[in-house]
């Protein structure tokens, strides 16, 4: 198998990148690691193989910090 | 059965068991999705599917199993086979989550699994708390939680169904900077707590308040983010001095929305010295919505979803 075989809407967590690529592609915005400069699902993929996703802040911890 | 409002602002013990049924519902077609990818790998299609069973109906599992799905998905896309085998070998050997919520101690040897995970995670650095300092604070909470239930019962039964998991943990020594509280999209039932920051069952309240509410946020980001910002941009925090991505924002202030709201509440049912403190940590966390808000108005690029929920946070603390 491959990640070809993959539809990352589908996924849970993952669908949220797509739906952020999708937007974005559709404003034109192109940031550099993020994979907006191509549409849904072709767009995640492509980045997946070139090693351009990082989880996106919907998806990371929210730490609250105090100063020591 | 009355529709449930999904962005309605008070909390709600039957909202939170819906989206509870939904994140795991969403797991199970999650993981069959992954097993249907993988015909070309008949036991790692079987292990995942085995795993799927029942989260689609009353089954509901810990922290970790989500943290390992997520780690599944992200070895299959990467292409790297031996690590989802393994991981998956991992998932199906997990044991659901206690009917009980389970409070840990970072460093007590009953969670090395989910410590492990968190370290591989990499968002928050956590260092071990002495055992009379766990069992101190396991009191403090548990005191938090009854005044809770008493003076505001539908954040309590809320807590009751998204926080499964408690891990205390104190910051390692060394940085500028300590979590006081932390929750993680990829650890769905589990809250971080720094029992060094929390002192009164009060102040328990309110940062369950707080990161129970990134949980409520969590929950009902399932299809769209809240916000589609790109991470790269980052602005003033209303609750933390380094610049954060707008996602952060979005969540710093709909948190500080709801601290107040509890707060207030809280101080409705309270006298003298704690009523005062409530007062001061409401009127504190309606500075920081106020701050943040603005800074959502001027530069979120907000879904549907996120303009539906902070819509209704505004109305809230307008109408207070």
């Amino acid at each position: 198998m491959s990640a070809t075989n993959i539809d990352p809407s589908k996924l849970l967590g993952f669908k949220l990148m797509v739906a952020e690529a999708q937007a974005n592609a559709a404003i034109g915005i192109k940031s550099g690691g993020k994979i907006g400069s191509k549409e849904g699902k072709s767009g995640f993929k492509a980045g997946v193989k070139a090693g351009k996703v990082d989880k996106i802040g919907a998806m990371q911890g929210k730490v609250s910090l105090r100063p020591v | 059965m009355a529709e449930i409002d999904l962005s309605a602002f008070a909390p709600s013990g039957e909202r939170a068991a819906f989206l509870d049924a939904r994140f795991h519902q969403e797991l199970a077609a999650s993981l069959d999705h992954l097993a249907e990818a993988c015909t070309g790998d008949d036991p790692l299609a079987a292990s995942l599917a085995e795993a799927a069973k029942g989260l689609d109906r009353d089954r509901r599992v810990q922290p970790l199993f989500f943290k390992t799905y997520f780690e599944i998905a992200q070895a299959l896309l990467d292409d790297d086979l031996a690590l989802a085998r393994t991981l998956s070998q991992r998932l199906t050997g997990l044991p659901d989550r206690s009917t009980m919520r389970q409070i840990h101690a970072f460093g007590d040897g009953s969670a090395v699994a989910l410590e492990d995970a968190l370290k591989r995670d990499g968002d928050v650095a956590l260092a071990a708390v002495p055992e009379k300092v766990a069992k101190a604070f396991s009191a403090l909470l548990d005191e938090g939680f009854s005044m809770m239930e008493s003076a505001i019962p539908g954040l309590h039964a809320e807590i009751n169904e998204t926080v499964r998991e408690v891990l205390l943990a104190h910051a390692p020594s060394g940085v500028d900077f300590e979590f006081d509280g932390a929750s993680h999209y990829q650890f769905w039932g589990l809250l971080m707590l720094n029992p060094k920051h929390h002192k009164t069952p009060l102040a328990c309240v309110e940062v369950l308040a707080h990161e129970a509410s990134h949980s409520l946020l969590f929950g009902l980001t399932i299809e769209e983010p809240l916000v589609f910002n790109t991470d790269d941009e980052l602005y003033e925090s209303p609750l933390r001095s380094d610049p954060r991505p707008m996602d952060g924002i979005y969540h710093a202030t709909y948190v500080s929305a709801r601290m107040a709201w509890a707060m207030e509440r809280m101080a409705d049912a309270l006298y003298g010295d704690e009523r005062d403190w409530a007062l001061d940590a409401a009127r504190r966390d309606r500075e920081n919505f106020a701050k943040g808000i603005g800074t959502v108005q001027r530069y979120g690029r907000l879904s549907d979803t996120g303009s539906a929920i902070m819509a209704a946070a505004q109305e809230a603390m307008a109408s207070a």
